[in-house]
C-alpha cells in the first residue's frame, strides 16, 4: 500500500469509456496496466504518486479514468 | 467466361470499390460478414476484418498488426511511386500515424496534452460563436451548398486557429486536402493522384513551413509552437518531422470532421424523429455525436499488416499478410450493437469503432466530438427540419473514407 494510497486517493477507469490509448500506463506507468483484451485498469496496489494518477487522468483522451479523494471525486 | 457466369445475380464481394461498397457499405460489408467475419479478399489480396470481436481486436494488437505504411506489403507498394514523387512521400513517410512503437508512442505523446478532453474544453465558447455565425446565414437561405457553407468551414477554421496556422491559407486549404485526401484515402487513377498529390504537399509544404519557423522566434499559445518547442522539453522533431505532422493535422483535422458532420445530416435525415429528440434535449448532444459515428462515421477502415504469424477467427494470418479493419462494418454488427440499423441518440452504452481504437485511436477525436456536439446543439436548435436536395447521394469512391460527393440542404425553422 502507497502512502498516497493510505491518504485515500484511488482511481478507476471506465470500461464503456476506455479504449485502449495507452496514455496513461506512460503518465502512471506503476499505477495503470493493461489486460489481455488491452482495456486499461488502476492498480491500487502499485507504486504510484498522486501527481502521477491525476496525470494519467488528464491525459486520457477519453476522459475515461475517474479519480477520488477522500470519496470526493476530484477529475 | 466461367467466372463470370459464376458471378451472375450475386454481389462481387472482393470488389471493394463496387457500387454496393461505396453506396451501402452497411449491408455490403454485413454480406462479407456473413460469409466470413474474417474473409479473404482475392482482388485485394488480404484479410477484410468486419466483425465487431475481431475489428477492436485487431485494433488493439499493435504488437502483431503494423501501421507501418512504408514496410512491408504496403511498402513495396510505395517503392516505385515514393522515388518518383519525393515531396509527397517523403513528407507522408513523416506522418506518426504510419509509424509503431516506439517512435508513434513517442510523438503521440508530444501533442497528446494539446488534444485531451480538457485541453479542446477551453475553446468551447469560440466553436460556439463560430457555428453561430455559420448557422445563422443559413436561416431562410433556402438550398444552402451544407459543405462548402458549414461542414468545410467549421473544422478548417477550428483546426487552423488551434495549430496556429493564420487565415490565408484557408481557401485552398480544400484543394490541398482534396489531393492529399486522393492519395491517402486510395481513390482516383494511379498517376493522376500521385501527380496532384505531389503538387498539393509541395504547396503545403512550402505554405506551412515559414510558420513553423516563425513559431520559434514568435511562439504563441498554439500547437505548432508546442511542436516546435519540443526539444525544450528533452524531446525533439526535426522541423520536417513538424511541418510534416502540421500537414497531417491540417489534413485529418477537417476532412474527417467535414465528412462526419455531412454524413450525421443524412442519418437525421432518415431518422427525423431523432433529430426532434435532440430539439428537445439539447443535453443528447453528446451521445448524438458518438451515434452518429457509429451509424455513419467518416473512415470506413484503416489497413494494418502481420509482423507475427498468428490466428484471427480461426483464420491463419501469415507475416506480412494485409489487413482491412472495417470499423464501419464492425459498428453495424449485431454482435456489437442491439439494433445497429437504427439510430438511436440515446445509445448507452456506445463502444463504438468510428476513432479506431488502441494505441493509434483518432489523436483528433476529442476535438471532432467538441465540434460535432456544437454543430448539432446549433443546428437542432435553429431549424426544426430540413430536406436533402440529393435525390442520389453518391459518396466517393476510396476504400478508406466515407465522404460525400455534395450535399445541398433546405433548413426549416417552422
Amino acid at each position: 500500500m502507497t502512502e498516497s494510497a493510505a491518504r485515500g486517493l484511488s482511481a478507476e477507469v471506465s470500461q464503456d469509456r476506455c479504449v485502449g490509448i495507452g496514455m496513461c500506463a506512460l503518465s502512471c506507468p506503476g499505477g495503470f496496466d493493461f489486460d489481455d483484451a488491452g482495456q486499461s485498469f488502476f492498480q491500487p496496489e502499485g507504486t504510484w504518486t498522486d501527481a502521477e494518477v491525476i496525470e494519467a487522468a488528464d491525459s486520457c483522451p477519453q476522459s475515461a479514468i475517474d479519480v477520488w479523494r477522500d470519496g470526493k471525486k476530484l477529475t | 467466361m466461367t467466372d463470370t457466369v459464376a458471378r451472375v445475380g450475386r454481389p462481387d464481394l472482393d470488389d471493394l470499390l463496387s457500387d454496393s461498397a461505396i453506396n451501402t457499405p452497411a449491408t455490403y460489408y454485413g454480406d462479407v460478414r456473413n460469409v466470413d467475419p474474417v474473409y479473404w479478399n482475392q482482388r485485394w489480396n488480404g484479410w477484410i476484418l468486419t466483425g465487431y470481436d475481431q475489428v477492436i481486436a485487431a485494433y488493439r494488437d499493435h504488437a502483431r498488426l503494423s501501421s507501418d505504411r512504408f514496410a512491408g506489403p504496403f511498402g513495396e507498394d510505395l517503392s516505385a511511386a515514393s522515388s518518383k514523387y519525393q515531396n509527397l512521400f517523403g513528407f507522408l513517410s513523416k506522418f506518426f500515424v504510419w509509424k509503431d512503437q516506439p517512435y508513434h508512442t513517442r510523438v503521440r505523446s508530444l501533442v497528446n496534452k494539446a488534444f485531451t478532453p480538457r485541453s479542446v474544453e477551453v475553446i468551447r465558447p469560440q466553436v460556439t460563436e463560430l457555428v453561430q455565425s455559420l448557422v445563422k446565414p443559413m436561416i431562410g437561405a433556402g438550398e444552402v451548398d451544407f459543405i462548402a457553407r458549414f461542414a468545410f468551414t467549421l473544422p478548417v477554421i477550428v483546426i487552423a486557429e488551434y495549430l496556429g496556422v493564420p487565415e490565408e491559407g484557408r481557401d485552398r486549404m480544400r484543394q490541398w486536402a482534396e489531393d492529399l485526401g486522393a492519395v491517402i484515402f486510395v481513390s482516383g487513377r494511379d498517376e493522376d493522384r500521385m501527380a496532384k498529390g505531389e503538387v498539393a504537399m509541395t504547396e503545403l509544404v512550402d505554405f506551412l513551413r515559414p510558420i513553423v519557423r516563425d513559431k520559434k522566434t514568435n511562439p504563441k499559445d498554439d500547437l505548432l509552437t508546442g511542436m516546435v518547442q519540443a526539444e525544450e522539453r528533452g524531446d525533439f522533431l526535426s522541423e520536417d518531422e513538424v511541418i510534416a505532422n502540421a500537414v497531417l493535422m491540417v489534413f485529418a483535422g477537417h476532412e474527417t470532421t467535414m465528412n462526419l458532420l455531412a454524413n450525421s445530416m443524412v442519418a437525421f435525415s432518415r431518422f427525423p424523429d431523432q433529430w426532434q429528440r435532440l430539439r428537445d434535449d439539447p443535453s443528447l448532444a453528446a451521445s448524438a455525436t458518438e451515434e452518429v459515428l457509429r451509424y455513419d462515421g467518416p473512415i470506413r477502415a484503416m489497413a494494418r499488416w502481420a509482423k507475427e504469424p498468428h490466428e484471427i477467427g480461426g483464420h491463419h494470418i501469415a507475416v506480412g499478410d494485409r489487413l482491412l479493419l472495417v470499423q464501419y462494418a464492425a459498428n453495424h454488427d449485431p454482435a456489437g450493437f442491439a439494433d445497429p440499423g437504427t439510430l438511436d441518440i440515446g445509445r448507452s452504452p456506445n463502444r463504438h469503432a468510428a476513432f479506431g481504437q488502441g494505441i493509434h485511436t483518432c489523436l483528433g477525436a476529442p476535438l471532432a466530438r467538441l465540434e460535432a456536439q456544437e454543430a448539432f446543439k446549433a443546428l437542432s436548435a435553429e431549424f426544426s427540419r430540413f430536406d436533402i436536395s440529393e435525390t442520389q447521394l453518391e459518396y466517393v469512391p476510396t476504400v478508406i473514407s466515407r465522404s460525400l460527393q455534395q450535399l445541398h440542404i433546405t433548413f426549416h425553422t417552422s
